[in-house]
């Protein structure tokens, strides 16, 4: 179901008016000149954090951030002085994290407890999440926000991968992704990658079915460019 | 230097055939972008310099794959952002604001009634709260589908609908306004 569905849609004039604002605004007579050159001054002399005299709202907010940087650091330095001094004997003594002894294999209690407590102190476990034991969750019509984020994490995974020149393991997340998310919402993204991947491992009839099955499901996507683009790179 | 900045003496932004593209295909779409998101006439040029360069120094972290216009958005909305909060701190004086038209000046071929309804909407857009009207924007105006919008300013799916739902209600609630007034027949 999509959100057009899921409200109201607009009325026809509403529909019609924005139809009517759709496109762009031409840019100002000299507009495209006077945006490059400022661009390029802006890259030379640091960008926003150059504030110039035309732009009063950027040199304010560098002055802000600036501000909360000293500030924040005044508050932590003023918050260390004031722990250590209610706290004196209680500063540890921090062993230093490269202590390995290469000649011995090392041993399996951790070296780096300074004292052990006079008297036994009972250990209590910190309560363990057991995702098993967890009731399933019931699937309801609203997307979850965390099958969502999940969702973009593995093909965030994928396209990271690919630009590293590694498709094979994009195309792994991908089959990831697939097995956990068959019915999820990035399927269009998930498939207009798979092209891609399937183009940069020279498996060029599969992305070409792949992008034909795409091209068929989703027509009207915004993804419809790149899958077109993937399948003419070389 | 910052990160994405050039090294010294390397070309500047103009002469990365990268961003040239960019800027020559989508400069229009970024300043009607932060018009839309309600940044004033008088300070238009300066914001959208600052997208750019920030187009410019992100454009490594760009996926072809993915549409450009939502990323584009994306680092609109934060600017602009950005510059809202300035001004509500300190408002435009009188000398510094612009009049409309100089910043529109109108297609030859455009119509009074595109012109007419151009006003109207930017001034029904003006009505809605900064985060619903991003969605609105991406989603009415550049078609931008919800998964797409969501992912583009980094907020969840469900979040994204709601939005979008506040703020036909409130663009439906606007333009009555507007009617009511005689801007729109």
């Amino acid at each position: 179901m999509s959100g057009d569905e899921r409200d109201a849609p607009l009325s026809d004039d509403l529909r019609a008016l924005l139809d009517a604002s759709r496109e762009l605004d031409p840019l100002p007579p000299a507009a495209s000149e006077r945006l490059l050159r400022g661009v390029d001054r802006r890259a030379v002399l640091g960008g926003g954090h150059a504030p110039t005299e035309s732009s009063p709202w950027r040199r304010a907010l560098s002055h802000r951030a600036l501000l909360t940087v000293v500030s924040f650091a005044l508050g932590a330095l003023a918050g260390t002085v004031i722990e250590r001094l209610r706290h004196p004997a209680v500063v540890p003594v921090v062993a230093p994290p490269r202590v390995v002894y290469v000649d011995r294999p090392a041993p399996p209690v951790a070296p780096t407890i300074p004292a052990p407590p006079a008297t036994p102190v009972p250990v209590v476990a910190p309560p363990v999440v057991v995702d098993a034991g967890a009731p399933p969750r019931e699937r309801t019509e609203e997307p979850d926000d965390d099958d969502l984020a999940s969702e973009q994490a593995t093909l965030e995974l994928a396209r990271s991968s690919l630009r590293a020149g590694q498709p094979e393991a994009a195309l792994e997340a991908l089959h990831r992704h697939a097995r956990r998310h068959p019915h999820g919402q990035l399927v269009p993204e998930r498939e207009a990658l798979k092209v891609r991947c399937l183009m940069a491992l020279h498996r060029e009839e599969e992305a070409r079915r792949t992008a034909e099955r795409f091209l068929r499901r989703y027509p009207d996507s915004s993804l419809r460019d790149s899958v077109e683009a993937a399948l003419r790179r070389p | 230097m910052l990160p994405g900045d050039p090294p010294p003496g390397s070309p500047p932004p103009s002469q990365d055939p990268r961003f040239r593209a960019i800027f020559d295909a989508e400069a229009r779409y970024v300043w009607t972008t932060l018009r839309r998101l309600g940044v004033s006439p008088a300070d238009l040029d300066d914001v959208t310099q600052e997208v750019l360069l920030r187009v410019y120094r992100q454009l490594d972290q760009y996926d072809p794959a993915r549409p450009l216009r939502p990323w584009l958005f994306g680092i609109a909305h934060r600017v602009a952002s950005e510059w809202r909060r300035y001004r509500r701190r300190h408002p435009e004086r009188p000398e510094e604001s612009v009049p409309e038209a100089v910043d529109h000046t109108p297609g030859a071929d455009e119509t009074v009634a595109a012109r007419q309804a151009r006003t109207a909407v930017l001034r029904a857009l003006d009505a809605l709260e900064e985060d619903r009207r991003a969605v609105f924007i991406l989603h009415e105006l550049d078609g931008v589908a919800i998964p797409e919008v969501a992912a583009a300013l980094g907020i969840p799916l469900n979040t994204a609908y709601s939005r979008l739902r506040l703020a036909r209600e409130d663009f439906r609630g606007a333009v009555t306004r507007l009617r009511h007034q005689g801007v729109l027949p």
